[in-house]
Order: C-alpha cells, then sequence, then structure tokens
C-alpha cells in the first residue's frame, strides 16, 4: 500500500507555510505558494487549517520532517 | 536578477503601472530599495513596500519595509512587518510597490499579478481591523496564497501614531504609517501570489537554507537572539527589570515591582499561548493570547508599554488593552506613552479596564478638543498642554520601553529611522553595565551596528535572526546561490553608500544635529546604567557631528 501525507495535529500550525513551500519544490522544483498541494488558512477561531491535495498526498511523504511542530504524519493509503 | 521590478500604484488617477528598473541594479532591496526610490520622489511622500532577495525564500526573512514620511518626526522612516505580505510580493515577482497621490474616496486595492483594481472601501470604512480583515478575507478569496493589509479607525481618522496590520497578527507598527494611509484615502489591500521562484544554484542554496532551518529549530546557537526558542518576541521581561532598564509609570522608576504578574514565565504558564511564525520561519517568532474568542498578539514592547508603563500589573487588562491597540490600528508603544502621559499630567491611577477603554476609543474619536490634541503623540501634544518635561518621546517618537543607559538614548535620537531596532542601542549598553567607556568607541560602535542592520534590513532579515545573517560570507554564498554576482567589496560599498544616503534625507526632510529633542525625566530617573547626565548625552551626540556626520 501507498505511503500518503496526511494530517495528524491541525491545531499545532504555526502558519510558517514551510510544508507549502516544500511542497510546491518537490512536485514543480520551484517555490511557490500558488502552485503549492498544501494549503494553510487561517480558521475563524484565529488558528489555521491545512488542506492538503488528494492528487499529491502519495508523493508528500518526506513533507512529514519539515514541520517543526510535527502537523503531519504518514498513514498508508486505505 | 538585480534588476528590480517594481509596481507603481496612483491612488488619484486610478492607475497602475509596473517598471522594470536597471538602473537600481546596485541597491539590493529592503530598506537599501525602498531609500533609493524615496529618494527619487520625496516631494510627493509617497508609500513604499520593498523586500529583499532573502525575503521569503529563507528562514528568518520575512520582513517587508515600509518607507514614508512620519507624521511624528515629519522625516524619511521605516518601519517592518512580518506575516505573508513578503512572500506574496516575492511571488508576484515584485521588489517594491510605490503608492502615490490622494484616492478621492477611501478605496482598497486588490493586486493580482501586477494588477491592481481599486475597489469601493465604503462597506469598512468606519470599521476597525478585525471586522476589515474578515471583510476583506471573505470578499477578496485567494485563500492560502494571500496577504492582507489594513488600517483601523486610528488611521482613518489620522492619528500620529496609526499602525497598520498585516495578516491580522502583524503590524507595521512604529512612526505612524496608519495614519498615511489615512490621509491617501487608502484602508489597505489584498495582494495574492501567483508566481514561482526557481533558485539559480539549487544545490548551494537548498544546502545553506536547511543549515539555517536546523540552527533555528535546535536554537543552541548563541547567534540566536537570547530567549527566543522558548518565549518568541515576549522574551527579556523579567531580565530588563533585574538589570532597572523597565520604564515604570511614565519613566517615575526603573523597576516594576509586581514584575512576577508580568514576566514571560507568568505569560506562559497561565496563559499557555499559541505560536505563530510569519512565512519560512521554523520557530514561532510571536504568540498569540486568548481573549474570549479572538486571539490577541503580545510581545514585549506591547506587555511592557501597556503595562508597567502605565502601572498595569493585571494580565487581562493588558491582553484587553492590547486588543483594542490592536483593534484601532494603534501602536501599542506610542499609545502607551501618550497614556503614560496623560497618567502623569492629570494625576491620573489607572486600575480599571472601563475608564482606560473608554479612554482609548476617545484617543480614537477625537471630538475633545484634549483628544485631537493628542493625536499628534505625547510630544507636539506637550507644547499645547504642558508636561515638556515628561512627555517621553525623542525627536518626535515615543521613546522604545527600553531604558538602558547613554546608547539606548543616542540610538534613538541619532539613529537614522530613530527605531531603536536599527541601531540596538539598548543592546549595546546591557555590555556597558558595570563599566566605563569612551565617546568615540560608543558612537563608533551604535554606527557600525546600524550599518551592519542596514545590510540586514535590505535583505529582509528578522530582527531575531539577525545573529545568524550577520556572517557576511554566508550572505555573498546565498546571494551567489540565487544569482547574485556582488562581491564582498561591493556589499561594503552599498551599505556605507546607503547610510549616507539616508544621512543627506534625514537632513533635507529638517533634522537639525544642533537640536536635540530629550524630555528632562530622561535625566532624572536612573536608567539600567545609572543616572545618564545631559553633558555626557551631549558630548556623544557631538561624535556623530564632529566625526561621522561632516
Amino acid at each position: 500500500m501507498a505511503k500518503v501525507l496526511s494530517v495528524a495535529d491541525e491545531r499545532a500550525c504555526i502558519g510558517c507555510g514551510l510544508c507549502v513551500l516544500a511542497s510546491a519544490k518537490k512536485i514543480s522544483g520551484k517555490y511557490s505558494l500558488a502552485d503549492s498541494p498544501i494549503i494553510i488558512s487561517k480558521n475563524r477561531d484565529g488558528l489555521f487549517s491545512i488542506d492538503i491535495d488528494d492528487a499529491y498526498k502519495h508523493r508528500l511523504a518526506e513533507i512529514v520532517s519539515v514541520c517543526p511542530v510535527n502537523c503531519f504524519e504518514v498513514t498508508e493509503e486505505i | 536578477v538585480s534588476q528590480k521590478r517594481v509596481l507603481y500604484i496612483d491612488l488619484s488617477r486610478k492607475k497602475s503601472e509596473i517598471k522594470i528598473h536597471s538602473d537600481l541594479e546596485t541597491v539590493l532591496g529592503g530598506v537599501g530599495l525602498g531609500t533609493a526610490l524615496y529618494n527619487d520622489l520625496a516631494e510627493t511622500s509617497p508609500i513604499i513596500l520593498s523586500i529583499g532577495p532573502f525575503a521569503a525564500l529563507l528562514p528568518g526573512c520575512s520582513s517587508t519595509c515600509a518607507t514614508f514620511r512620519s507624521p511624528l518626526t515629519a522625516g524619511q522612516a521605516e518601519s517592518y512587518a512580518g506575516g505573508w505580505l513578503a512572500a506574496c510580493m516575492r511571488f508576484s515577482h515584485l521588489d517594491a510597490i510605490v503608492i502615490n497621490g490622494r484616492s478621492p474616496a477611501p478605496v482598497y486595492l486588490v493586486i493580482t499579478d501586477g494588477d491592481v483594481k481599486f475597489k469601493d472601501a465604503s462597506p469598512i470604512v468606519g470599521r476597525n481591523v478585525f471586522e476589515s480583515f474578515r471583510y476583506l478575507s471573505e470578499t477578496e478569496g485567494f485563500v492560502g496564497k494571500r496577504s492582507i493589509v489594513t488600517i483601523g479607525k486610528g488611521g482613518e481618522n489620522r492619528v500620529a501614531y496609526a499602525s497598520v496590520n498585516v495578516d491580522n497578527y502583524h503590524e507595521f507598527s512604529r512612526l505612524g504609517l496608519g495614519s498615511v494611509f489615512g490621509r491617501a484615502g487608502l484602508k489597505g489591500f489584498v495582494i495574492s501570489a501567483t508566481e514561482s521562484i526557481e533558485v539559480k544554484n539549487d544545490a548551494l542554496f537548498s544546502s545553506l537554507r536547511q543549515e539555517i532551518i536546523t540552527t533555528l529549530r535546535e536554537g543552541t546557537s548563541k547567534n540566536i537572539f537570547p530567549g527566543f526558542n522558548k518565549f518568541g518576541n515576549v522574551a527579556g521581561i523579567k531580565f530588563q527589570n533585574d538589570i532597572g532598564g523597565m520604564p515604570v509609570r511614565n519613566l517615575s522608576s526603573n523597576r516594576f515591582g509586581e514584575i512576577g504578574n508580568i514576566s514571560e514565565e507568568s505569560w506562559f504558564s497561565a496563559h499557555k499561548p499559541h505560536g505563530i511564525a510569519s512565512v519560512g520561519n521554523p520557530v514561532p517568532e510571536k504568540f498569540i493570547f486568548d481573549l474570549q474568542d479572538m486571539k490577541i498578539p503580545l510581545g514585549y514592547d506591547s506587555i511592557v508599554s501597556l503595562g508597567p508603563l502605565i502601572g498595569l500589573s493585571n494580565r487581562d487588562s493588558i491582553i484587553s488593552l492590547r486588543a483594542l491597540a490592536l483593534d484601532y490600528g494603534l501602536d501599542p508603544v506610542s499609545l502607551g506613552f501618550v497614556l503614560s502621559y496623560i497618567h502623569e499630567l492629570e494625576g491620573l491611577t489607572f486600575s480599571e479596564d472601563f475608564s482606560l477603554r473608554k479612554l482609548v476609543t476617545e484617543l480614537v474619536d477625537q471630538s475633545e478638543k484634549w483628544s485631537k490634541q493628542l493625536s499628534g503623540g505625547v510630544q507636539a501634544s506637550s507644547v499645547k498642554m504642558g508636561g515638556v518635561d515628561f512627555a517621553l518621546a525623542l525627536n518626535g517618537l515615543e521613546m522604545a520601553p527600553y531604558f538602558n543607559g547613554y546608547a539606548t538614548i543616542v540610538g534613538q535620537l541619532a539613529g537614522l529611522s530613530q527605531n531603536l531596532e536599527d541601531t540596538e542601542g539598548h543592546r549595546l549598553d546591557i555590555g556597558l553595565l558595570g563599566r566605563d567607556f569612551d565617546n568615540f568607541s560608543l558612537a563608533g560602535a551604535l554606527i557600525q551596528r546600524e550599518k551592519l542592520i542596514l545590510l540586514l534590513n535590505s535583505l529582509s532579515v528578522d530582527y531575531f535572526a539577525r545573529g545568524l545573517y550577520a556572517d557576511i560570507s554566508l550572505v555573498f554564498s546565498l546571494l551567489q546561490s540565487l544569482g547574485y554576482s556582488w562581491s564582498k567589496e561591493e556589499l561594503e560599498r552599498f551599505t556605507e553608500e546607503l547610510y549616507y544616503l539616508k544621512l543627506g534625507a534625514k537632513k533635507r526632510s529638517g533634522f537639525s544635529q544642533d537640536r536635540w529633542q530629550v524630555p528632562e525625566k530622561i535625566f532624572k530617573t536612573p536608567s539600567a546604567y545609572g543616572l545618564l547626565k545631559e553633558n555626557r548625552l551631549n558630548e556623544i551626540l557631538n561624535v556623530y557631528k564632529s566625526e561621522y556626520w561632516t
């Protein structure tokens, strides 16, 4: 089964965007916000939401170590 | 890569255009680019936002520089903000945004791909920062790839110490940019990022970038701002009090008796704040604290200015006052000094939230003569209302909430931006505690530090990461990896020329090196160094005039 990146602890997110930049670099070889498969956005409660594009999550396992506050985990796709 | 892509926006004519400046190849970016552009346009008093080559690509490099004419000092000023603004400019391939003119009716801007839409701001006119942010966020979209910049009623009503909010938790705080936005009829803007960046020498760049990320995350380097990894910008409260460098009750004292209530340890253990990082920073540089359903950022400056400076030790009262300043869009430091000035002028005691909230609201609404007078900051107000001796501003700008010694004061008077963080005089003073020094060494050290900070501010380096990027060999390698063919000598020459370009601009704006505006109270309360003497201060300032500014 394929290993995929998934969100483990969204409320820990500090909004640094390192995962956004690293995943854009991984997919396209360039740094970008717009072309990134990960989107960080601010919730109404003032903290952050993390969305991973399903089409790319199987290519992003290494992003798990990029996050400084351990928001991600690698799981096996069911 | 050295060419500069600049977006010019004319609010009067509602026009915009992008210009490619090959004539600005030698100004790096950030404050260097802002100063060069401002110099050419000074007569029109533009607002210039600029970033440097490291912005958003390297950790600890999230600062956008704003260059403008300060309503407090009447001279060229700079202010810096984090958040995602620098990233959105970087990923729009914009090195700078120059805003000129005045809109006849308030507008906000939507900037996408260098294209600018001028939108009617009437739905958010009279609304404060939180509501304006929510409106712009819900109306304009671009979720996850945008930055939202807005003013509150403080800026709209032209309070001279109004701030500009960036992405809710960040601000162009000092020197009154919010008032300049208000004067221009600019309520704010939304900028979205649509472009990608390919790094020239990716292998070298990625390896250096990873080293910097690791160093910041581990927090073990002596070059990282002390206490930063644990407390972010809240660090230093207890230390400042211990050394006797904390301005308390309008500088009636240099130590706060109730420090136990407001030390960083007490804030963190009682409130468990959440960390916030600007784009690309692997450690939180700010912390947000709960207030009902809101999250409020607090740091050393806001805690001390809205706490000990006005005699408050109740943490909930300080959070509440900070929330009000954030929402109105007011610099919490200047606001603290305005409140502490009123405190002394009127013999008031601030203890209840209600009276303070009412007072701050009146300072923004300006329905009374006294509140109109106070909208210009403490120095201008004191000329009309009295209390010049204890109106704690230096050359027009309310002082920073540090009182460590001569370098702290000289750094604000003779520093070209007047912002203490741009000379770090307060840190220099810490090294001088209990020691004698000569005036030439002190002035020389301050100028040397200011020049280094000018270089780092031209690269978009954040204050807490200055120690890491002060390694010029690292800067040189990073620039090379990004495709900049600068030599080390060129970097040094650029910094030297920038210092004197800024000095020239300061002199042209009416700054006089023969007339320093220092309130007498500075010489009546001991600093961390001891009681400061006016003659000694003047002797140090004269070194600037005789040795460096001729």
